[in-house]
């Protein structure tokens, strides 16, 4: 059997081409390296997410997860308010990741515990989180990350930024 | 033990309780809660939601999703709101919402049952699509002080009712009607269940789930001329909660989001309830940005409290139907 491009990936790449195509005829000044930066910045965030989602559909069985964006705020949300309640700040990267996982362990729960229906279940568990973390901020944005932290958000190798080569390259070239 | 379940499936019963609950609670802490005003605020309230709800009836009943209604109310409003700066007359304005929502309903019928392509996934297309549609055409502002000659028109009462209550319930009388006294009740229920066994049963499946996604388009349509009409403004993020709200309140009222099994008085219940716990809690002092928090735990508990009490009941009557009694267990 010969390998075979998927017709869904084909059209991806020809969407891809057309879109940067489009770009070097209209606005060729995007077409800068710190595009690239910003993109990869930028789409690190929701390929995370995106992986994720993949693991959960691919399961079957009517499985989504429609909180995954409540999660993430309020998985960050909580964290950086245990940090200015006095945590240190070393412990951030992990109670987010900690936090992420608990919430994600309740959807889990609800699912093959309870039995609801993933959209449902997700569905009310996407309220309570989003809620939540809106709630408890006001809305407010958070500040305070601390400095030795930002580096790693933001700093580049090569135009590449650091989070996408450290966090979305390992698990999506797998 | 089926008909124990479905004893415990009067969710309308529940609803009605946790309505009654909820309101001698409210109205214990809150001398403001059971003012005639307050309720009529409720209800006013509850209007867009109610329709947007029914159509979510049906959608649902035949297994499809419409994540976009929000956003046909949003386009629509647009409508009827530059209708109304231009100077139409209120009815033309009133009608233009309905229209305008019938067509975005057939677009979403016909993205689904023609392009074959699963509801949620092309409704969220849509959702986008919209989204920027009422950005493009709101241009980042309001609009706002619109002519009151259509909240007149609407805030009318015929035989001392107001006229909402009468759309609402005969939008709700008309749908009863029609899935319990036509042929198209029991199609809906039937592809819901099956849509390949539908098929070959002979049903026009594609004609009916067309039916639900059109009648679900105009009945937010008409959602979004009560909108206007009660507000007279139309702002950058109109109807962007009201889709999942109106799923949970449908899911709520015992509708099955796998489709098969409806319940038009429980989505009306899920509703009034919905809007009556927000209601409540912010007169109570709960501030207003704790609502969605409320209505996720609200959807959690009853059908957790469902599931529980489901699961516990079969496993003391047969310990051994646990397995078959749910068909998701297969995997």
């Amino acid at each position: 059997m010969t390998p075979r491009v998927s017709p869904i990936l084909a059209i991806l790449g020809l969407l891809w081409l057309v879109v940067v195509a489009g770009l070097a005829v209209l606005q060729p000044a995007a077409l800068a390296l710190s595009t690239v930066t910003a993109v990869l910045q930028f789409s690190t965030i929701l390929a995370l997410v995106a992986l994720g989602q993949a693991l959960v559909i691919v399961c079957g069985g009517a499985g989504i997860d429609i909180s995954v964006g409540g999660m993430v705020s309020l998985a960050v949300v909580l964290a950086m308010l245990l940090v200015k309640a006095g945590l240190s700040g070393v412990f951030l990267p992990f109670l987010c990741l900690a936090l992420g996982l608990l919430l994600g362990l309740v959807n889990g729960f609800l699912v093959t515990r309870l039995r609801l229906l993933p959209l449902i279940a997700t569905l009310g568990t996407f309220y309570v989180y989003s809620g939540v973390a809106v709630a408890l901020t006001g809305g407010a944005a958070q500040a305070g990350v601390p400095a030795f932290l930002l580096p790693w958000g933001r700093g580049t190798v090569w135009g590449l930024p650091l989070p996408f080569l450290t966090l979305a390259l390992p698990p999506c070239s797998l | 033990v089926r008909a124990i379940l479905q004893r415990f499936g009067q969710r309308e019963a529940l609803l009605t309780l946790g309505c009654i609950v909820s309101g001698l609670v409210f109205s214990s802490l809150s001398p403001y809660f059971a003012t005639p005003d307050n309720l009529v605020t409720i209800a006013r309230n509850s209007t867009e939601l109610l329709l947007i709800g029914l159509g979510m009836t049906l959608l649902l009943g035949i297994g499809g999703i419409d994540v976009s209604v929000g956003s046909v109310l949003g386009l629509a409003a647009i409508g009827v709101g530059r209708l109304l700066e231009a100077g139409a007359p209120p009815a033309l304005a009133a009608l233009a919402g309905p229209v305008a929502g019938l067509a975005l309903g057939l677009v979403a019928a016909f993205v689904v049952v023609f392009g074959r392509i699963p509801a949620i996934v092309a409704t969220l297309g849509l959702l986008g699509v919209y989204r920027a549609g009422i950005f493009l055409a709101l241009g980042g502002s309001w609009l706002s002080g619109l002519p009151v000659g259509l909240t007149n028109l609407l805030a009318a009462r015929i035989f001392g009712a107001p006229v909402s209550l009468l759309v609402i319930a005969l939008a709700y009388g008309a749908v009863f009607v029609a899935v319990r006294l036509t042929p198209f009740g029991a199609h809906l229920l039937a592809i819901g269940h099956s849509e390949a066994k539908a098929r070959l049963a002979g049903i026009g499946v594609r004609r009916v789930q067309v039916a639900a996604f059109v009648i679900s388009g105009g009945l937010s349509g008409l959602a979004a001329s009560f909108y206007v009409a009660t507000y007279r403004n139309v702002e950058m993020t109109i109807g962007a909660t009201l889709a999942l709200e109106a799923v949970a309140a449908v899911v709520l009222g015992g509708t099955a989001v796998t489709g098969g099994r409806i319940s038009l008085l429980g989505t009306a219940f899920g509703v009034i309830l919905l809007r009556l716990l927000q209601n409540g809690l912010l007169l109570v002092g709960v501030p207003s940005l704790w609502q969605p928090v409320v209505t996720g735990l609200l959807l959690l508990l009853v059908l957790g409290a469902e599931a529980l009490s489901g699961r516990l009941l079969l496993e003391r009557l047969y310990p051994s139907a646990l397995g078959a009694a749910s068909p998701r267990e297969t995997r």
